[in-house]
């Protein structure tokens, strides 16, 4: 069981509030949709989770370490694909076998430059997967994708799910990939999250 | 003009000689002089309070005419290259530390708060983020270096060297002979562009590895 909260939290935007009180507890390998109108705050609350980003105010409690997946790449322009990965993967990791199921085992020795966007954010998507953490985040994966890719990477994401036993938590403004994950859908509503 | 190749060619050895003790005091002030500063940049990157020591202590160090120091260094360590190198290497030590630091904290923001969120350490995210960002910055502060350290070697070698282009166009002057300071100025010019010509290779071999567009 993977337990987050935030008591008596509050996030601002410009002097805006965004976010309060957040509390939410996942099984280990659960599958969650959040999704909600543009500026609601739902890349926002990823990243309070993560960490990059920090609460105004509240006694924060997070409970695993967490991986995340945001929308701008932040490859190393000067690592390939592979070096890429091997520097946030576990050793042992089975990386071409990874990239070979997501079509990009020509792209193995390219470096970031030389990939297109859809390119960029199939190989962010197995930096966030093949992390091994408990808690995995991620912020519109399939954004730059076409529906054979996105179908490729759900079933991907499901099938390590049900072998490795981590919980996800995935923004998107699409309801069909709600349906794609098989996800229970949680929204945010007046600056709470409603699950 | 023809009289200068003359010179040249009669007097190769002796000039061979004193650029070949230049150009040798000019790449151990450059190394070394980087090295210092990579010391430097990483003291100031890891305390903060140490990090004003030395800035301050750089600016003060800027201030000195270091040159003069050789007649100084010459009277506690006697006659020796040391005199040379060390007041060039001190010389380059300011551009090259702030251009690594200003370098390493040039690294966007993003890539920082994402990778220590991570939990990289703070050495970890210095060695593979911060130092290939700031590579550009680096390789800036070497040209400026390039060019100091020639000027560098040869004001000491004029103020207390026993040999060099420095002292080849000292003694040149002492005969009023105007080939010999012509071609020593000439081949002082020669070495400060190879120097430089070595850091735009370098820097092309590095802006290939490590993916960035050099300045030009």
């Amino acid at each position: 069981m993977i337990v987050y909260s935030i008591v008596s939290g509050g996030f601002s935007h410009k002097e805006e509030p965004l976010l309060e009180n957040v509390t939410f507890q996942l099984q280990s390998s659960s599958r969650v949709v959040l999704s909600g109108p543009s500026g609601i705050g739902k890349s926002t609350l990823l990243q309070l989770i993560f960490g990059s980003k920090t609460w105004n105010v509240g006694d924060e409690t997070r409970d695993c370490p967490v991986h995340f997946q945001p929308q701008n790449d932040l490859l190393f322009p000067w690592k390939t694909v592979r070096e890429n990965l091997v520097f946030t993967t576990p050793p042992q990791t089975e990386i071409d076998h990874y990239l070979d199921q997501v079509g990009l085992a020509h792209a193995v020795n390219l470096c970031p430059g030389e990939l297109s966007q859809g390119m960029k954010q199939r190989v962010t998507f197995l930096r966030t997967l093949l992390s091994r953490r408990p808690l995995l985040l991620f912020d519109e994966p399939f954004a730059n994708l076409d529906d054979a890719c996105t179908k490729v990477l759900s079933s991907l994401l499901i099938e390590e799910q049900n072998r490795v036993g981590f919980a996800t938590v995935i923004v998107t403004h699409n309801n069909r990939h709600k349906e794609l994950l098989e996800a229970e859908a949680w929204a945010i509503e007046d600056g709470g999250l409603r699950c | 003009m023809l009289g200068i190749f003359e010179f040249i060619y009669e007097m190769w050895p002796r000039l061979f000689y004193h650029l070949q003790i230049t150009v040798s005091e000019i790449i151990i002030a450059v190394a070394s002089g980087a090295l210092l500063s990579l010391l430097c940049m990483l003291v100031m990157h890891f305390s903060p309070l140490l990090k004003r020591c030395i800035e301050s202590s750089l600016v003060l160090l800027q201030t000195i005419p270091l040159f003069i120091l050789s007649p100084l260094l010459i009277l506690w360590l006697g006659f020796s290259q040391i005199a040379v190198i060390a007041p060039t290497a001190l010389m380059l030590v300011f551009p090259l530390t702030i251009a690594m630091y200003k370098g390493a904290n040039a690294t966007p923001k993003e890539y920082i708060e994402y990778y220590s969120c991570l939990g990289y350490s703070k050495l970890t995210l210095l060695l593979h983020v911060r130092l290939p960002f700031a590579l550009p910055a680096l390789f800036s502060g070497m040209r400026v270096a390039a060019s100091t350290a020639t000027i560098g070697a040869l004001a000491s070698e004029w103020a207390g060297g026993q040999a060099g282009l420095g002292v080849f166009i000292q003694e040149m002057r002492r005969n009023y002979d105007i080939y010999g300071v012509v071609t020593g100025i000439l081949c002082t010019i020669m070495v400060s562009a190879c120097m430089y010509g070595v850091i735009i290779w370098f820097e092309k071999l590095f802006s290939k590895r490590y993916a960035f567009s050099r300045a030009r």
